[in-house]
This record gives structure tokens, sequence and C-alpha cells, in this order.
């Protein structure tokens, strides 16, 4: 009976022949890079940070905010691309990169939903605002991804789910694409706000300036890091997953 | 199976993380720094030519009711709200972060409990072959 060598997750069983061991791989380096930078991106945030004149101390919030926001659209992105491949070709690996980029993405979202939520809380005195097209997008396209997961995981034939994810995957990115699109072409009519104003950072003092772009651009490099290594490594689990999947047919067909 | 699990897990964090969100919702005031869109009292309009003291309670924009305008905030009050918000806003992230951690556990869990299934089917199979083969040279396996 010729077996194929198993996967290894946590080091318990070990193989070489899939390619999907989980031990030093890009993601789980990745994912200790993220352990230092985020809570360097939060002290920065917290303390380091300048005030901005008219703004709350809550302001603070937008330095993961906005990186979550954006990063989870070009996850959404390459969910989509990704199924794109599938449809294509057929090949399990588009599969892994798919499911990935729409839980990470997913992710991200709800990261940028309770961030903002709890800005509005205390700008606004509101937790949410349906009246704003950009809150509202946002809401839709949460549960929109949400809905392609649980559809996902209710469809019994494995090829049918994962070709149904990925049109789903497609008919979503093109809303990600709208939702931006009110961003950028209503700003006049939202009530979400659109820029984070530097120059009212401290009196522009160029070294509360510095302090500002020091603090968004670990935010962001912190962000990336995170949901990049948690991407790889969903990636990493779907593709094992298939693995195992493929060898108990091959045991049942046996 | 571990995929059902690991969504129930999910399902059950989202909920918690809602009532967490509902119960500080519900716990906080619901004042407004700015007070943009949160402004659900609109103070009436001046009587023209009139004394702006004796115009009558605010009124609420959405239901009409009569309602004292809350004070504003005073600058402690503000911190303290400001606080217990970034503290929520903390905490819920933690969550989110924390629940997908364990629902990518649960999954590697599941996927460990069926590399045994499938190494004991594997050992057993390997063991009827060479079983069978033992006797017949021509069989697979066989000697």
């Amino acid at each position: 009976m010729n077996v194929p060598d198993p996967v290894s997750l946590t080091g318990a069983r070990h193989g070489s022949g899939d390619g999907v061991s989980m031990r030093f791989s890009f993601g789980v380096l990745l994912l200790l890079f993220s352990a230092v930078l985020v809570p360097a991106g939060v002290w920065w945030a917290l303390t380091v940070a300048p005030d901005i004149e008219g703004m709350t101390f809550l302001q603070r919030l937008v330095y993961f905010h906005v990186p979550s926001a954006l990063l989870a659209y070009v996850l959404f992105t390459i969910a989509a691309a990704c199924g794109l491949l599938y449809l294509w070709s057929g090949d399990g690996a588009w599969d892994a990169g798919m499911v990935a980029g729409i839980e990470t993405g997913l992710l991200a979202l709800s990261v940028v939903i309770v961030t903002g939520a709890v800005w509005a809380r205390n700008e606004w005195g509101r937790w949410w605002v349906w009246d704003d097209p950009q809150l509202t997008s946002t809401a839709v396209l949460w549960f929109a991804y949400v809905a392609v997961l649980v559809v996902r995981a209710c469809v019994i034939t494995p090829g049918d789910a994962v070709r149904l994810t990925a049109v789903l995957s497609l008919v979503g990115v093109l809303f990600c694409f709208l939702a931006r699109a009110i961003y950028f072409l209503g700003q006049e009519q939202v009530l979400h706000p659109v820029t984070v104003p530097m120059g009212r950072a401290q009196g522009s003092d160029p070294g509360a300036v510095a302090d500002l772009r020091a603090a968004k651009t670990i935010g962001w490099l912190a962000c990336a890091a995170v949901y990049f290594a948690l991407f790889l490594l969903r990636r990493r689990v779907a593709r094992a997953e298939q693995t195992v999947g493929r060898i108990e047919a091959r045991l049942e067909a046996a | 199976m571990a995929r059902r699990r690991g969504f129930h897990l999910l399902a059950a964090v989202l909920a918690a993380m809602l009532a967490v969100t509902l119960a500080g919702g519900i716990g906080t005031p619901a004042r407004a720094a700015s007070g943009e869109p949160g402004r659900e009292e609109t103070p009436p309009p001046a009587p023209a030519g009139g004394d702006s003291s004796a115009a009558p309670a605010p009124t609420s924009a959405r239901a009409g009711a009569t309602n004292p305008a809350p004070p504003p905030l005073t600058p402690d009050e503000q911190r303290a709200q400001e606080r217990r918000l970034m503290a929520i806003a903390a905490g819920a992230v933690w969550s989110l972060f924390t629940a997908y951690a364990l629902y990518l556990f649960a999954r590697m869990r599941g996927l460990e409990r069926r590399l045994g299934v499938v190494a004991t089917e594997a050992d057993r199979s390997a063991g009827l072959g060479a079983g069978a083969g033992a006797g017949d040279p021509a069989a697979p396996g066989g000697r």
C-alpha cells in the first residue's frame, strides 16, 4: 500500500513528501515578527503619537482601523483572484488561498467594524449610524462574506462548495470595489471621516508630525504582518486538510 | 466535523463579543464628544426677537419626545469614557484574534485526529497485505 507521507502541523508526525510542514514556514516567521511589531505599534500609537487638534484620544485607533480596512480589501481581492484561478485550473492550491483570503479578510473587516464602532461611540454618541453609506456598505460586505463561508460549510459536495465559493468571492470583490467607490465619490455625503489631518498634530510641530508618520508606518507594518501571517497559516492548514482528504479517499478506494 | 465545531466556536465567541459590546453600550452614557450624528436632542430655535431662556425644552429629532438635553461631559468624565472605550476596543480586538487562533487550533487538532485514523488504517491495510501475501510468492507483497 503506497501511502504518502502524512502532514505535520505541530511536530507530532513529520513528513516531507507533501511540503506542508508548519515548522519554520514563512507564515510562522511572519507571525513571530508581528508578535514584536504589534505591541510596538500599540505602544507607539498610545504613548508616542501626538494628539491631533480637535480630535479625542480615541483617534489613535485609526492607526489600526485604516490599515485593517485596506488590507481586508486586499485579502478579499486575493481570494477572488484565487477563486478565478481555481475555476480556470481546478487546482486545490487556489482553493486553499481563496478560503484563507476570505477568512483573514473577514477578520480584518471585523477589526475595522469594532474599532470604528468604539470611535463612533465616543465621537457621535452611538455605536453605529445607518445613515452613512460607508458604514452600511462595510456591514453589508461583512455579512456577505460570512454568508459565503456559511454556504461553503453547508454544501455537502466538496467540489460544488469550492466552485460556489469561487463564484461568490468574485461577486464579493465587486462589492468591495463598490464600497471603495462610495467612499471616494461620496466624501461630502458621508459622516465617516475621510482623512486624519496630520497638519493639526500639536500645532504642526515637525517632530510631532514625524511621530505621527512613524505611528502610521508601524501600524501598517504590524497589521500587514499579522494578517498575512494568518493568511499563510490558514492556507497551510487548508492545504494539509486537502492532503489528508486525498489520503483518506485513497484508503477508502483501496 | 472539525469545520462545524470551528464554526460553532466562532459563533459562540462572536455572540459573547456582541453581549459584551451591548453591555458596554448600556453602561456608557450616550453623550458624544463632538456630538455630530449622535446628537439626539436638537435644541429648538430661539423665538424671533424673544428671550432665548424662555424657549421650550429640547425635542428629540426622531421620536418627537420631550427630553432634557444631556449636560456636556466634564474633562474628567470625557477622559474616563475614552479610557473605558479604549479598553472595550482592545478587549474586542484581542477576542477576535484569540477566536481566530482558537479556530485555527481546533482545525489543526481535528486534522491530527484524522491523521491518526489514516495512519491506523494504513498500518492495518499494510498488515493485511503482508499477511495475505506471506504464503503466496506471486501475490503483491509476498515473499
